[in-house]
């Protein structure tokens, strides 16, 4: 479970930098494995970045339950405007809007255990699923058909399904 | 589970949002699922020049600070002039009241002293007609609805000793009135600092280290 970030957030507003750097060390280091990944090395760290520093700007727009996750969310999000579109981090950051609905944060935390679940759990699903899922997080591939919208929707079910039916 | 066939599609971005309920409890888990994805990528010590990017983010930080901190601490000039004029006529009128009204044995030696504290600024203005003390406070963020600042004494032996909480106004400002029997004590206080105040911890006389936001030394 996702430990609750109000206290965190709560010091953010209050402009505590010690705050932002343990936002900082607990964060940076997937979130900059996983811009790393969709936008390459060079752009990484400026994805990252900016991100955290969204959040210092602005930690009113961020749930206390789920800062972690739909931080990792803009990263990924970031990231992909990055790649596709050619554009800096900044803008992209500057067009980003939070997505319409909010994680449930009691299904993972942003440590290595969960990932761990999150792996094991892939390896339960199809290759197809598999392979369709990563693709579209990574590679943020169009849907192109009803069909591939409708196994999309699948596969994401079984992954939910597959992480909360792990100890 | 058939229903809502793009509900993947539009939490993983790829699609807009239609018809489907976004506030469902499917589809929290599958947003929670698809940022399970961010796991993936495998964190190494080496995939970011950490120490680097953590300066810079708070370089950056100190340029920006939280709006709420900004937007009453970066004041347009005029505003800041004001400011300081104000806070410069109430030093110089804390001190002439002070010296006309009290004795040399009072604890604080009358004189209203400044306290400043990584932008917040407190002042400790003597209340001559009533005998008593108050520490004026500027700049502080205005905590959350459920909460309240609380003001903490610090002694030369080292003790800390609760003082009253409080609320700044949504300008940032508070006056902290003192009784003078806790600053008149052998253990001459040395400082305040000042702590969100946690329900939990409010029969405790000691302040959660971590909750502590500003220290204001009396030099």
């Amino acid at each position: 479970m996702t430990p609750s970030a109000a206290p965190l957030l709560s010091r953010l507003r209050a402009g505590d930098e010690d705050a932002l750097r343990e936002l900082c060390r607990s964060l940076a280091p997937q979130a900059h494995a996983l811009a790393q990944r969709i936008a390459g090395a060079h752009a990484a760290e400026a994805v990252v970045e900016e991100v955290l520093l969204l959040i210092w700007r602005e930690p009113q727009r961020w749930g206390a339950e789920t800062l972690q996750l739909e931080a990792l969310r803009c990263v990924r999000d970031v990231s992909l405007a990055v790649r596709q579109r050619g554009i800096s981090a900044a803008s992209a950051l500057a067009q980003w809007q939070h997505p319409p609905v909010a994680p449930r944060a009691d299904a993972l935390s942003v440590d290595r255990e969960s990932a761990e679940r999150v792996r094991a759990a892939l390896f339960t699903l199809s290759d197809a699923q598999r392979d369709l899922l990563e693709a579209a997080w990574f590679e943020g591939v169009e849907p192109g058909s009803a069909a591939l919208t409708e196994a999309l929707t699948e596969a994401l079910d079984a992954l939910a399904e597959a992480i909360g039916a792990q100890p | 589970m058939s229903a809502d066939p793009e509900l993947g599609a539009i939490i993983l971005g790829l699609a807009e949002p239609g018809k489907a309920k976004l506030d469902d409890e499917r589809a929290r888990r599958q947003a929670a699922a698809a940022v399970a994805l961010a796991l993936l990528p495998e964190p190494t010590a080496a995939a970011a020049n950490a120490t680097g990017l953590e300066h810079r983010i708070i370089s950056r930080a100190r340029e920006a600070r939280a709006p709420a901190l900004r937007r009453r601490l970066r004041p347009n000039t005029a505003r800041r002039i004001a400011l300081l004029l104000l806070v410069a006529g109430a030093l110089t009128a804390a001190a002439v009241f002070a010296w006309l009204a009290f004795e040399p044995r009072d604890p604080i030696s009358g004189q209203a002293l400044p306290l400043s504290e990584d932008g917040q600024t407190g002042v400790l203005l003597p209340r001559y007609e009533q005998r008593s003390f108050a520490l004026i406070f500027w700049g502080l963020p205005e905590p959350q609805d459920d909460e309240v600042w609380q003001l903490w004494l610090v002694r030369e032996s080292g003790k800390v000793t609760p003082g009253p909480t409080f609320t700044p106004n949504n300008e940032g400002r508070a006056a902290v009135p003192l009784n003078p029997n806790t600053l008149e004590s052998q253990d001459a206080p040395i400082g305040f600092a000042v702590s969100l105040d946690i329900p939990a911890n409010r029969d405790t006389e000691t302040p959660d280290r971590e909750a502590i936001r500003y220290q204001f030394p009396l030099n």
